[in-house]
């Protein structure tokens, strides 16, 4: 039942940025990251590194061409998310280690997709440029994430008292 | 071996993963221009559930912005009014020097655009990352629409189709960093690449600093890159200056489409596979 809601939640808010969130404009929260992100935090390092190669390969078809680099850049970022909790390095309870690891994981993933564009693509990558792009994916990664992991966390409660659910 | 294993779990699970992830990019490097089997399912599968989101909301909009939201309606009804009058009466001027155009020069028989077949298109969703930009359009093979066909709007070039199913193909912009487009500047012909930086400017390449081209110049497209017909507009320069040391402008285009609220688009239909343009035998 726990996998199922997650699942439910983080779908419904992929489907809403792929459709609805670019209609105004070229910018979007990566919700894939956050569920990476959010499921490492929650139940460690091997989940984490699951639903961020899953989630990752679900954009890398989405998208034309990329097949592999979300995949690698959300297992990572779901996988380093798990470790730390695992290592108690960091409280999964906390919004101050939910900013630190979207920041952290959405500067991995601007990153890695960016050297593989100077590899692969024809872009110019200019560094100013590219520090204001990850800034602002950053701000709305967090702008969605932190409300995301809040009701992702009631949600679960709810589901975990009316189905008795002890612990997962 | 299972002691070694759990030792080294977390250094083993990255390297599979970068490994995995390494032959997938090096699969997608040698054939840049072709989706995979994966990429094709995936757009036959969520076409429907995007067009039907994407239509929901637009009726929703739609309802909203004709039926409720009509404040100053009635005084831009009326400003509407007087502008229609006098564009009336300017296209009336306009058709009759058409028509005399036509009897000297035979305008439409040299003209590629005007042969072309279109199709419109709604764009029903888009990808879920910010460094790709493409856009996916409820048009597909059954409708005649297949991969390297042209996509416009009335402002200008929008991309070209990379994959296709049924009935919902994915277009890759014009500003996505993996799309360039062979130029002209259209009063001084200078020639150029126009290559995406998946922003809204695209970056100008190999504009020669011979060439008299400058801020405000449009650019159109020159029909040699094999894919997109000749005439298209793509934008307006709106920076140049010189590299230092080097033979090229540094110049950046702003494009004439609205990439960030394109709804519907124009599909060229006969720019399918091959640009094959009926253009007369002397202009070929």
């Amino acid at each position: 039942m726990i996998p199922l809601t997650i699942t439910a939640l983080f779908g419904t808010v992929f489907i809403i940025q792929t459709t609805l969130l670019k209609m105004f404009g070229s910018l979007a929260p990566d919700t894939m990251l956050l569920a990476a992100v959010y499921c490492g935090l929650k139940y460690g390092k091997i989940n984490g590194y699951e639903v961020g190669i899953i989630a990752g390969i679900a954009q890398d078809i989405l998208a034309f061409g990329m097949l592999g680099i979300n995949m690698l850049s959300k297992g990572l970022t779901g996988f380093a998310a798990g470790l730390l909790k695992e290592n108690n390095v960091i409280d999964p309870g906390s919004a101050t280690a939910w900013s630190f690891l979207i920041i952290t994981g959405t500067a991995l993933n601007e990153i890695i997709l960016r050297l593989y564009l100077i590899g692969f693509g024809n872009a110019h990558i200019y560094f100013a440029d590219s520090l204001a792009a990850i800034g602002m994916q950053v701000t709305l990664n967090l702008l969605l994430g932190i409300p995301l992991f809040v009701i992702a966390d009631e949600l679960l409660k709810w589901v975990k008292d009316a189905f008795g659910i002890r612990e997962y | 071996m299972k002691g070694l294993l759990s030792r080294y779990q977390n250094i083993l699970l990255i390297l599979l993963l970068l490994f995995v992830a390494s032959m997938m990019l090096a699969d997608n490097a040698k054939d840049k221009d072709k989706t995979n089997f994966m990429e094709r399912f995936a757009l036959t599968l969520t076409s429907p559930v995007n067009s039907t989101i994407t239509f929901s909301v637009r009726k929703v909009l739609s309802v909203w912005n004709n039926y409720i939201y009509l404040i100053n309606t009635s005084e831009k009804n009326t400003v509407l009014k007087k502008q229609l009058i006098e564009e009336r009466f300017k296209h009336g001027l306009l058709l009759e020097e058409l028509k005399k155009y036509r009897r000297v020069d035979g305008l439409l028989s040299y003209h590629p655009i005007a042969k072309e077949k279109f199709l419109v298109a709604d764009v029903i969703g888009w990808d879920s990352t910010n460094l790709s930009q493409t856009a996916i359009i409820n048009k597909g093979t059954k409708d005649g629409v297949g991969e390297q066909t042209v996509v416009i709007t009335h402002e200008g070039l929008i991309g070209r189709v990379v994959s296709s199913s049924g009935h919902s193909s994915r277009v890759l912009m014009m500003t996505d960093s993996r799309s360039a487009v062979d130029a002209y500047v259209q009063g001084s012909r200078a020639r150029c690449i126009v290559v995406g930086q998946n922003k809204g400017k695209c970056v100008i390449d190999y504009l020669s600093i011979d060439s008299k081209a400058q801020v405000g110049d449009k650019l159109i497209s020159s029909g040699l890159g094999g894919i997109f017909p000749k005439g298209l507009t793509l934008g307006t320069i709106s920076s140049i200056e010189p590299d230092s040391g080097r033979l090229f402008f540094k110049a950046e285009m702003i494009p004439s489409a609205n990439f960030k609220q394109v709804e519907e688009v124009l599909v060229m239909l006969g720019t399918m596979s091959k640009n094959k343009i009926d253009l007369p035998e002397e202009n070929r």
